[in-house]
């Protein structure tokens, strides 16, 4: 394989294919300027930072990894992936990181010319500049509040800010004076995520890097190369690799550890509802 | 061991079974215990390995990280201070020959117009009405596939402000500005979020479309309104459109 340059199938194929392919695709995809230059593009425009934008890059390739290792990868192209991975990966961060939303804050409150386009759009609509610092101030109270609910979309947040105001300056309207102001409006009742399950899903990625170290050294190597990707290994190849007799021995041990991993599950407390049904 | 629930499972997590299959599989799970805690201790599985193969990445990339900083570091030591020194002004004194030179050089109403364009950013589908056109025109839009955005939105009827204002954008940047200035004139005359980015962006498309007179007046009434956003952008492009006239009379 060239490793200049690769195409969208061959990094898929690569990463499931595991070892040094795999590892020289994603090396290709940490160093590649085109998606780190998508994923900061899109977490600029929402409000973020070079930090953070290098930060919802690794996400973005951790979850290019496992959903390729999953068979769930469905993506058209892998530019449209990080565009999109790099929005709900920033959002997260959003709902789980208060700094993060500090940086949004000030990235809307450094603009200027922002200020002035809220204050012109209240000033136009018979408000006046005490209106218009209201509803800037309690613009930037509602947007911190929406980014910690789901409700930010990653999308442009100067533009979605200024939705805020002007329809924070609408209600407004509606409530004192019933002028009537065109619905630009949007749904702020659907979320993007759920931060209650988006919390339950980081406390237990914690715990189950934990409970892996707590199994044994046959567990975590059988566990690890039958389920890194499901069906890579055969469980003749899985048999060899591990130095065992047949495949039914193989597959014996695998059964054991996987009891193994669920009763440690059982002994940290944790249930299985967060499992999905299908 | 069940060996036919083990393929069962292991079938579904490597998506090869079909629509009904997949209906059966779901019923079974929840009269069947021991294909349940099968199904159960897959997932469980699955995902410690993701959460340690996750830990793994973020090692690995650190490690590409601190060879990416050591080999750049080796790169800026290279080149003696005095040469990179002498470089830059060399660069900068070309720049600046260039910069004065095209000051002079007319140019055109297009070109003109693309030097202050600045597409606007997708407000994302959940921003507007809930049209299936108008969500599947934004992913065109976002994909700069603007003709087709286009043909979706076109045919939206009652179209809001918003709405007209992102179509207006796509004509724009497909080369028709005669609809970009109806569009932009539209939602200029009504009252809306858009009001003040569409006058001037009106003013962009009479220049794109050589309509001199009209952006005149527009700029004009532009820089008149003291609290309009654009009022500094016009009052830039009018200096350089004035020049730009003189200097093409000459």
């Amino acid at each position: 394989m060239n490793r200049e340059q690769y195409t969208d199938q061959q990094i898929v194929v690569a990463i499931q294919n595991g070892g040094e392919e795999r590892n020289a695709v994603l090396n290709f995809l940490f160093t590649h300027s085109e998606f780190r230059e998508t994923v900061k593009d899109t977490v600029l425009k929402a409000g973020g930072n070079d930090h953070y934008s290098q930060f919802v890059f690794e996400n973005c390739l951790v979850q290019l990894d496992k959903i390729v290792r999953r068979r769930q990868y469905k993506s058209q192209n892998l530019v449209d992936f990080f565009d999109a991975e790099a929005r709900t990966a920033w959002c997260r961060e959003l709902i789980l990181n208060q700094s993060a939303r500090e940086t949004v804050l000030q990235h809307l409150t450094d603009d200027d010319e922002l200020k002035g386009k809220i204050r012109a759009a209240v000033v136009k609509n018979s408000g006046s500049d005490e209106d218009a610092k209201d509803m800037y101030q309690n613009g930037l109270m509602l947007i911190d509040d929406h980014m910690k609910e789901g409700k930010f979309r990653g999308g442009a947040v100067k533009g979605f800010f200024y939705q805020v105001c002007y329809n924070l300056w609408r209600n407004e309207l509606k409530r004192h004076k019933a002028i009537p102001l065109p619905e630009d409006g949007f749904d702020l009742s659907v979320t993007m995520l759920d931060p209650q399950v988006e919390l339950e899903r980081k406390e237990r990625v914690e715990l189950l890097r934990q409970i892996f170290d707590e199994l044994g050294d046959t567990c975590k190597k059988i566990i690890r190369l039958k389920f890194f990707v499901i069906d890579n290994f055969s469980m003749e190849e899985i048999a060899e690799q591990m130095g065992y007799k047949n495949a039914q021995i193989a597959a014996n041990a695998l059964s054991k550890c996987r009891k193994i991993l669920r009763d440690l599950l059982s002994q940290h407390k944790h249930s299985f509802e967060w499992i999905p049904t299908i | 061991m069940d060996t036919n629930n083990i393929n069962r499972v292991e079938a579904y997590f490597r998506d090869e079974l079909s629509e009904n299959e997949i209906k059966q599989f779901r019923v079974d799970l929840a009269e069947d215990d021991d294909l349940k805690q099968l199904f159960q201790d897959y997932h469980l599985a699955m995902e410690t390995v993701d959460a340690q193969v996750e830990n793994e990445l973020r090692d690995q990339f650190n490690e590409w990280k601190t060879e990416t900083d050591d080999h750049k570091t080796k790169q800026r030591s290279i080149f003696p201070r005095v040469w990179k020194i002498a470089a830059s002004l060399a660069l900068i004194t070309t720049i600046a020959y260039f910069i004065f030179r095209a000051q002079d050089k007319p140019f055109t109403g297009y070109e003109l117009a693309m030097e202050y364009y600045e597409l606007p950013a997708s407000p994302g589908s959940d921003m507007g009405k809930g049209e299936q056109d108008w969500a599947n025109g934004l992913q065109a839009y976002e994909a700069q596939d603007f003709s087709r955005a286009i043909s979706l939105w076109a045919s939206i009827n009652n179209r809001t402000s918003e709405q007209n204002y992102y179509l207006a954008h796509a004509y724009f940047k497909t080369g028709d500005y005669s609809n970009a200035v109806i569009l932009f004139q539209q939602i200029s005359n009504d009252i809306s979020a858009y009001s003040f980015s569409a006058e001037w962006f009106l003013a962009l498309s009479y220049l794109a479309n050589d309509q001199k007179d009209k952006l005149e007046s527009q700029l004009i009434k532009i820089i008149q309104t003291s609290e309009h956003p654009f009022k500094i952008d016009a009052e830039k492009l009018s200096a350089k459109v004035k020049k730009n006239l003189v200097a093409a009379e000459k």
